[in-house]
């Protein structure tokens, strides 16, 4: 389905001039991710509406597009605000950030004062991630870990590590720094991990 | 010179190693603590462990997209002819 995409600046032209192969292409490319990132901000429900209003954005956005950053960025970013703005007015309570504690408060009562294990990782019962994923209890647990996260934490974990895309990009994309870029992932994958320790545990 | 990282800093920068971010004394120093504790090897490995598995899930929930694309194709044409203002290509 990912034929070659041609480049942004072979590209942009076409889509300003609208091009409709062009405009395929892109739709092609982009839209998958842009429904994926849309349900990390705002869930499953409406993602598919904020990402239809993110291509409406694009196209009114596009005369104006200044190439500073790829296309491909530069819509994900227009998916993230229109995500973004949509969760504050569905929701006035909800928070985009982490509430529950820093970085640091994640692991802590598993170390003991002088930062060494106070008790070791668990042993896990699986050598792939078919096997972990075989369990249905265990896929349960994984889903409703990522369900607990904060929007943000989901949208950089579901960037990175379930679409692929690199750091510098994902920052951009959520418009944080560097640092706070890691700092979400960071959280989120100690989220999940520990949602499957869990599961070991039992 | 800093002594050899605690497990508790094994973990807290155990997502920048898998993702190659360490500067090259700290990753040099993670890599001896590992050498030395066996539950961060576990903890670590456990941890890319789990960024493999988000990945699986990823690649089994790309199918449904195709029709999709058909329907933002027509709603992207029916803006452009609402607006037809914006019609660049000067
Ligand atoms: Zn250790």
């Amino acid at each position: 389905m990912n034929q070659q995409l041609p480049s942004d600046n072979e590209l942009i032209p076409r889509l300003l001039a609208h091009d409709e192969t062009a405009y395929t292409q892109v739709v092609s490319a982009y839209h998958g991710l842009m429904v994926h990132l849309a349900r990390a901000i705002v869930g499953p429900a409406i993602a598919d509406e904020v990402a239809q209003a993110a291509w409406l954005a694009v196209i009114r956005a596009l005369p104006r597009f200044e190439r500073r950053s790829s296309l491909k960025t530069w819509v994900l970013r227009i998916v993230s605000n229109t995500a973004k703005t949509r969760l504050r007015h569905e929701s006035r309570t909800v928070s985009l950030e982490d509430t529950q504690g820093d970085q640091t408060s994640i692991n802590a009562g598993q170390f003991n004062a002088s930062g060494r294990w106070a008790s070791p990782p668990t042993v896990w019962h699986a050598d792939t991630p078919d096997d972990l994923l075989a369990s249905q209890e265990l896929r349960a647990c994984i889903d409703t870990a990522l369900r607990a996260l904060s929007p943000l934490q989901r949208a950089a974990l579901t960037l990175r590590d379930m679409q692929g895309l690199d750091m510098e990009s994902i920052c951009k994309v959520l418009e944080v720094s560097e640092s706070n870029g890691r700092v979400l992932l960071h959280r989120a994958r100690h989220r999940i991990h520990a949602a499957i320790e869990e599961f070991y545990q039992q | 010179m800093k002594m050899m990282p605690s497990c508790r800093e094994i973990s807290e920068q155990a997502s920048d190693y898998l993702d190659q971010d360490l500067s090259p004394w700290q990753r040099a120093a993670f890599r001896m603590h590992l050498l030395m504790c066996v539950y961060c090897r576990r903890h670590v490995k456990h941890l890319g462990f789990t960024v493999a598995t988000l990945g699986k899930i990823a690649s089994e929930e790309k199918a449904r997209e195709n029709d999709d694309i058909q329907q933002i194709i027509a709603l992207i044409k029916r803006q452009q002819k609402e607006s037809p203002e914006q019609k660049g290509g000067d």
